[in-house]
């Protein structure tokens, strides 16, 4: 646990952390911390159906609290607001940059389907005139496209002045008049049709600095827009600080780049067993090398365990993997769909369930254990990277959409400057594969990639006391 | 003595309101006529001998803040989604208008149509084709959409320009009319009205103006209807409130309820080479809305009256619209066929003349129905399904037909429309029996009663 004692004198202050669900605050914990340990006070206000108890290091710090915000607007703009957040967030993934993103334009479709139809209904049929047929969802909504290019910025602009002419709502400016915080936070702000641009709307009457950690290296790109834009945005890195301007208009200046401090706590962790011991635990040899493949979010990937069956199949086929023990690592939420899988004894491969979301040990364990990791997209890819393990995807069939269909997948891509080796076949994986368990691997290359995309201020400067001192400099 | 500000799209759309300005001025109010046309500042004839109270102004035709451009999304969209409600099912014309509309104005006429292709069959879906989809929506959703757009519109502030022009002028009420348009602006005036806490009202311009047109989507201190059919209108499709709603009755026919003929039947004939012996039918064109290219309709409808054993003899005027009058610049009437005279596109032609020195009157749909009944004069119309969009499709067809409480007598086919006619000419009904239609739709306080009397009280007592 990163944890620090801030040695600059500055006046204390009061900050209040909105978050959409108490959960939201683990990517960062150690700053909460962190700045709870220089002596301000920390406040997480949470809605009552996002309320749940604080963790143990948190709860037990003299000055850091939980409390229950409002959420939605008390006014004639409560649903109608939603509305027109939702389908600003649609209309945004029409942008040229997102064309090919039809699975998160199909997500903003259905959440905005949502709100048109008073939360009862995630998807919107029509009909053709002529033929009949149903044409629905993405589909449905690309048909705005004929605006033209002009006409889509026409309906940009309009639902940008809607916004502006929208008044903060009185419940949440009472809030924060009543809290008389120095500054606010708030995370995760850009899900889609969110409630949260209240706060930021609140806090800028009040003239209280508002500040928005991103939560996580995806945000910027694969959620909705910030509609109302805060003071500071909090940004892991340079890729961040551009996707802010060019998708969201955020100034430059406004943009701090942190790092990201979620992963602070993983870089100080250290194996919490010995390579034996980890295998015996798998019932794996080991004097066999350790492939580790990570599995993706239900988003991304949908129903992973067929895929990766078919994975090891084809792994297997390759006479230097053959022997490789193969670690899976279900995501975290996600385990249901591998209860029924049970490799059997001497398959030579292992499950590992864990539904620690954030510094897992058993996954630091398997990853640093390993001599390859494979993932189809997930931000475990990125702790793999921290420890200098040689990370591989596929261009799966059937999982386009998760993959070249978002935008953040490019940027971990080694042709891309990133430090994950992609295959756009079988062949060319195993291929890849057999080098590294071989190893020839570049770990330099890796160490740099990790540095300019969690810790652009230097590999072995933890983000956490770089975002505590840019939160100060937001209150001060 | 109240300073009245008239606010007009150009002063050629004041012809109705001529006899209420009058008599405003007559009573000693200052009457100032905005419009937004730069240079048009020319009174029309009438009111130019009350020229030392009637005077002209020009005001903003647009905002000057950020809404400038967007405000016209706003007001488009909920124009559209208007003729996706209840009630406006089958106003395909209507709907396919307001969406031509919206495209243009919001894209400065950069855009004419919007089009896609259908992923299923291929087929390029085409402006309403592909806006209408949106039924797909449901009404939850559309509502949803609908109340977005309003609640955004209630919250956009007043515009600095309007706000000032309205300060200069400093009038103790303000009338916009049509205010039903989407490019003028005059929402933005009512706004501003009712920011400076200046009284605001809408004197309604014709009889289709609140069925046919756009929303009023910034609702004024009062509305001034014609008749009960429009006071609920006003209250049922703009959501305007019961008590906002004055019913006047309809000024626009005033002086035509004065106009006497300007020859004697004998004459009229001779002018238009008919014989005054034989009966004369008034054919009165629709505007180019109702009913495009009519000119192809009326030529088959001469060949069924010339057909008919007790019509064929009739002499037959034909009066063009006035804004489409060019589309009969090069026809050629035949015998005792008869094209009334038009100067220009505000020219009223010899409407009271043709009507009054004919038998029967027929139209597909139009205005001019009113002064037919005005002077006793049976009407007629004939169903044709080409022109569906301009007749059936249109609300306030329907309340005028015979059937339906109105009094004009409908047939669903030339055969069927020619025996009502004949049946017309050999029966003449007698002089009062559309007296009540008449008072009805016009003059609800009564036949003798001026409706430009009762709205410039109405209008002075808003004023205060």
């Amino acid at each position: 646990m990163v944890r620090r004692v801030h040695a600059r004198r500055i006046a204390y202050v009061k900050l209040l952390f909105i978050l959409a669900q108490t959960s939201y605050i683990r990517h960062f914990e150690s700053v909460v911390l962190a700045l709870a340990d220089r002596g301000h006070e920390l406040r997480l206000a949470v809605s009552r159906e996002g309320h749940t108890s604080l963790a143990p290091a948190l709860a037990a710090h003299p000055r850091i609290s939980q409390t229950i915000c409002p959420t939605g607007r008390a006014d004639k703009w409560r649903e109608p607001v939603e509305t027109l957040r939702s389908l600003a967030d649609y209309v945004h993934y029409l942008e040229p940059a997102f064309l090919p993103a039809e699975k998160l334009r199909t997500r903003a479709f259905r959440n905005l389907a949502k709100s048109l139809t008073g939360h009862e209904k995630t998807h919107i049929k029509l009909r053709c005139p002529y033929c009949k047929e149903r044409i629905a969802d993405d589909q449905a909504g690309k048909l705005l496209m004929s605006l033209g290019d002009q006409g889509l910025q026409g309906l940009r602009r309009l639902l940008q002045a809607m916004e502006a002419s929208v008044r903060p709502d009185s419940a949440h400016e009472q809030f924060l008049r009543a809290e008389r915080a120095d500054a606010v936070l708030v995370t995760p702000l850009i899900n889609h049709g969110s409630g949260q641009s209240e706060w930021v709307k609140a806090a800028r009457v009040l003239k209280t600095p508002v500040g928005f950690p991103v939560f996580s290296w995806d945000n910027l790109t694969t959620k909705g827009l910030i509609h109302e834009q805060p003071d500071r945005l909090f940004v892991w890195n340079e890729i961040q600080r551009k996707e802010a301007a060019d998708y969201h208009g955020i100034p430059r200046e406004h943009v701090v780049v942190t790092g990201a401090p979620r992963f602070d706590d993983f870089f100080s962790m250290a194996p919490s067993t010995g390579r034996a011991t980890f295998c015996r635990g798998l019932g794996l040899d080991s004097a066999r090398t350790i492939i580790t493949y990570l599995c993706s979010s239900e988003f991304v990937s949908g129903r992973e365990v067929e895929f990766v069956r078919q994975w090891i199949d084809e792994v297997r086929q390759d006479p230097a993997l053959e022997g490789s023990s193969i670690v899976i690592r279900p995501h975290p939420r996600s385990l249901e769909q591998w209860r029924d899988f049970n490799p059997s004894r001497g398959s030579r491969v292992a499950v590992t369930t864990s539904g620690v979301m954030n510094a897992d040990q058993l996954l630091y364990d398997s990853l640093y254990h390993s001599a390859a990791i494979v993932g189809l997209n997930t931000s475990a890819q990125i702790e793999a990277g921290i420890l200098g393990k040689p990370v591989y995807t596929m261009l799966a069939p059937g999982f386009e959409r998760g993959q070249q269909g978002t935008l953040h997948f490019q940027y971990l891509l080694a042709q891309n400057g990133g430090f994950v080796e992609v295959a756009d076949s079988f062949d060319s994986h195993r291929s890849q594969l057999a080098q590294a368990v071989a190893g020839r691997v570049d770990r330099t290359r890796v160490d740099r990639f990790i540095e300019s995309f969690i810790r652009p201020s230097g590999l072995h400067l933890p983000a956490t006391p770089i975002m505590a001192d840019a939160i100060e400099a937001l209150a001060s | 003595m109240s300073r009245i500000l008239f606010a007009v799209p150009s002063l050629a759309r004041l012809k109705g309101f001529e006899n209420t300005l009058m008599r405003l001025a007559e009573r000693g109010h200052i009457v100032r006529i905005a419009t937004k046309m730069p240079g048009d500042t020319q009174l029309p004839a009438r009111l130019s001998t009350h020229d030392d109270r009637i005077s002209v102004t020009e005001s903003p035709s647009r905002r000057s803040d950020e809404w400038r451009d967007s405000i016209v999304g706003v007001r488009g969209v909920r124009n559209y989604l208007r003729y996706l409600a209840p009630g406006f099912e089958h106003a395909e014309k209507l709907r396919k208008r307001a969406l031509l509309e919206f495209i243009k104005t919001a894209s400065d006429g950069a855009l004419t149509q919007i089009a896609a292709t259908c992923g299923p069959c291929g087929r390029e879906l085409k402006n309403d084709k592909l806006a209408h989809m949106l039924e797909g929506l449901g009404q939850d959703g559309l509502n949803a959409l609908e109340t977005l757009f309003r609640t955004a519109e209630e919250d956009i502030p007043s515009d600095a320009g309007f706000d000032a022009f309205l300060s200069r002028e400093q009038p103790d009420v303000v009338l916009v009319a049509p205010l039903v348009s989407l490019e003028s602006g005059q929402a933005d005036l009512v706004k501003s009205a009712r920011t400076l806490r200046i009284p605001s009202a809408l004197p309604v311009v014709s009889i289709d103006s609140l069925s046919t047109e756009g929303l009023v989507t910034e609702i004024p201190d009062k509305i001034f209807a014609w008749n009960e059919r429009q006071a609920r209108e006003a209250v049922e499709l703009h959501g305007v409130p019961c008590d906002r709603v004055t019913i006047t009755g309809a000024p626009q026919f005033d002086a035509f309820f004065d106009e006497q003929p300007a020859r004697s039947r004998n004459a009229f004939c001779m002018a238009y080479g008919l014989d005054y012996r034989m009966p004369v039918l008034a054919y009165v064109c629709s505007s180019e809305f109702v009913a495009k290219d009519e000119s192809v309709f009326v030529g088959r409808w001469i060949d069924a009256v010339r057909r008919h054993p007790l019509l064929g003899e009739c002499g037959i005027v034909i009066r063009p619209h006035p804004r489409a009058r060019r589309t009969w610049d090069d026809y050629a009437p035949p015998p005792r066929v008869a094209l009334a005279r038009i100067k220009d596109r505000d020219d009223r032609g010899e409407l009271h003349d043709v009507l009054c020195h004919s038998n029967a009157v027929v139209a597909l749909n139009t205005g001019a129905w009113f002064e037919a009944a005005i002077l006793g004069k049976p009407v007629f119309t004939i169903l044709a399904p080409e022109y569906a969009g301009g007749q059936a499709q249109t609300l306030h067809f329907h309340y005028l037909l015979r059937d339906e409480g109105g009094f004009v007598e409908p047939a669903a086919s030339l055969d069927v429309h020619l025996e009502q006619l004949a049946g017309a000419l050999a029966s003449p009904p007698g002089p009062g029996h559309l007296e009540q239609h008449v008072q009805r739709f016009l003059r609800p306080g009564g036949l003798a009663l001026p409706a430009s009397h009762l709205l410039a009280d109405a209008i002075e007592s808003l004023a205060g």
